[in-house]
């Protein structure tokens, strides 16, 4: 039953796919501008990018930004909200700083991250970790602080200590939320990543979107910017699989 | 045997100091049923937990073997009416778990628990996890992750009350089979006048409210085993249960005229 699903989910979006390039090239018939050109030159373009490798190092320089800055800042945001989601003095201290840090646009903070720590991936794995980490930090706050009661006195008659308790309760129990949150930020995290790679940077998918717009070459553009998509799509997709991996619990019902 | 000595408990409600029950006196010798009865808000649940070690009494001690209780004991095992198994775990882990959380390996763990399992008939659902097991299922591998660590005192918060009538039965059986075999010492928290005099060697009737206090104590009719199915529907098990419902409505002040382990009326006949 869950194959049977599965093959549903992925025949359902292979048709939204279909549906989506299908608009696209209406779209293009229409226009009929060389800056819309049809989906057949942007993924032909695509495939030959990919083909002679030239592509690759940009998404690679996009996926390890990403992911260096996922490494650092997930754990820490989930040790530092779990922690302060279980203890009332720790969430004192942190949540005036979260009430007012969390609002901030803090890609608008982009100018004075390069201005301290350079034009280099350090800034930008920076404003990235910064996002995921105050998504994550906020879910798991609440997500811990939500557990109930008894469950915890159960696993402590037991004679779970602390440590236990976190391992073996407040960590799977927010395990959910945490994950949704990751989601959410990752998608927020691609879009700003775009905005640093497009500033002084000679790597990265946006650079390359931002560099084929100036070269006037459509297609080229066009197939960066399906590339910069499906990766993002990816990392959807990877926290889906760990999600269903992690919280197999979830889906007994 | 288990000794409360005037204990008193309370709980932290927004900043305040709420009084659950005040100076509990009890005895539960070894191997005895012990239920605990009284309406809801008396503080069962508080003296429950002062008990297991989760909540420090504010006054008085509770002594378990003639020693102070401090804190959460390895041979005391808790049985909770929900939220007792993670759901996260496998009902194989859940019952391993005060095992792995006392430092035992692997192999003797699964060994153990093997047996366990098999106790309670749950060996086929052992890699079941919680969500997939109906509800008499889970108190019985609450029952199991119990028994896992060994207990010699089994504290039971309202285990059965969220069951259907015939599954209750049917685990309040098994309960006693349990006790039959392992001659645990039992003190079980309920809210049910039948569970009480079903189960229970000797029943504290509590009353009151914040904080609640003991009423009455009343024990089983002399010469009558508890849980024998012929107990059930004998005179003496409706005697008894009369007794009990009068009991509860007299309330604390009502309680001393009852007398301290008296046997009911039933019992003379």
């Amino acid at each position: 039953m869950r194959v049977e699903g599965n093959l549903g989910k992925a025949l359902r979006a292979a048709a939204a796919a279909a549906v989506i390039l299908l608009l696209w090239e209406l779209a293009s018939l229409a226009v009929a501008r060389s800056f819309l050109p049809g989906p057949e030159a942007a993924l032909g373009r695509l495939v030959s990018r990919i083909a002679n490798g030239s592509l690759l190092p940009h998404i690679a320089a996009s996926l390890r930004r990403v992911v260096l800055a996922l490494l650092v800042a997930a754990p820490l945001a989930t040790a530092l909200g779990l922690a302060s989601g279980r203890s009332p003095a720790l969430d004192s201290l942190v949540s005036p700083f979260v009430y007012l840090l969390h609002p901030l646009p803090k890609v608008a903070f982009l100018p004075v991250i390069m201005l301290f720590l350079g034009l280099g991936d350090v800034a930008k794995v920076f404003l990235i970790g910064i996002i995921i980490f105050g998504q994550m930090l906020v879910s798991g706050r609440d997500a811990a602080r939500a557990v109930p009661r008894a469950l915890v006195d159960s696993v402590r008659s037991l004679g779970a200590r602390r440590w236990a308790v976190m391992r073996h309760v407040v960590l799977p129990a927010s395990l959910p939320a945490l994950l949704s949150s990751l989601r959410v930020s990752l998608g927020t995290a691609i879009a700003v990543l775009f905005l640093a790679e497009s500033f002084a940077a000679e790597s990265g998918l946006g650079w390359y979107i931002v560099d084929s717009w100036t070269r006037v070459d459509y297609p080229d553009m066009y197939a960066a910017i399906v590339a910069l998509s499906v990766f993002g799509l990816a990392c959807y997709l990877a926290v889906d699989m760990a999600e269903a991996v992690l919280c197999r619990w979830r889906n007994t019902d | 045997m288990v000794r409360l000595d005037s204990v008193s408990v309370s709980y932290r409600m927004r900043g305040q100091c709420v009084p659950a029950v005040e100076d509990i006196d009890a005895e539960f010798p070894a191997g005895s049923i012990t239920a605990i009865i009284g309406p809801s808000g008396c503080g069962k649940t508080s003296l429950i937990q002062a008990m297991a070690g989760l909540v420090h009494p504010c006054s008085g001690r509770v002594l378990i073997e003639g020693e102070q209780l401090a804190g959460v004991r390895r041979k005391t095992a808790v049985i909770f009416q929900d939220y007792g198994l993670l759901p996260w775990k496998t009902a194989r882990a859940n019952a391993e778990l005060p095992l792995l959380l006392a430092g035992m390996d692997q192999r003797d763990r699964r060994s153990r628990v093997e047996s366990v399992l098999e106790e309670l008939g749950l060996s086929a659902f052992a890699r079941f996890y919680p969500g997939r097991l109906s509800g008499g299922m889970r108190q019985r591998l609450a029952v199991a992750r119990a028994l896992a660590a060994e207990p010699d005192l089994l504290l039971m918060d309202e285990p059965f009350s969220s069951l259907d009538a015939l599954t209750r039965e049917s685990l309040q059986e098994t309960l006693l089979e349990v006790h039959a075999r392992h001659g645990t010492t039992i003190v079980l928290v309920t809210h049910s006048i039948e569970e009480a005099a079903y189960l229970g060697d000797s029943l504290i009737v509590m009353g009151g409210r914040n904080p609640g206090r003991i009423a009455s104590r009343l024990s089983r009719p002399r010469g009558q085993v508890g849980g024998l199915v012929s107990f059930r529907a004998s005179g003496d098990f409706l005697s008894l249960t009369t007794e009990l419902r009068r009991a509860l409505a007299d309330g604390p002040s009502g309680g001393l005229s009852h007398g301290s382990g008296t046997p009911g009326p039933g019992g003379a006949a």
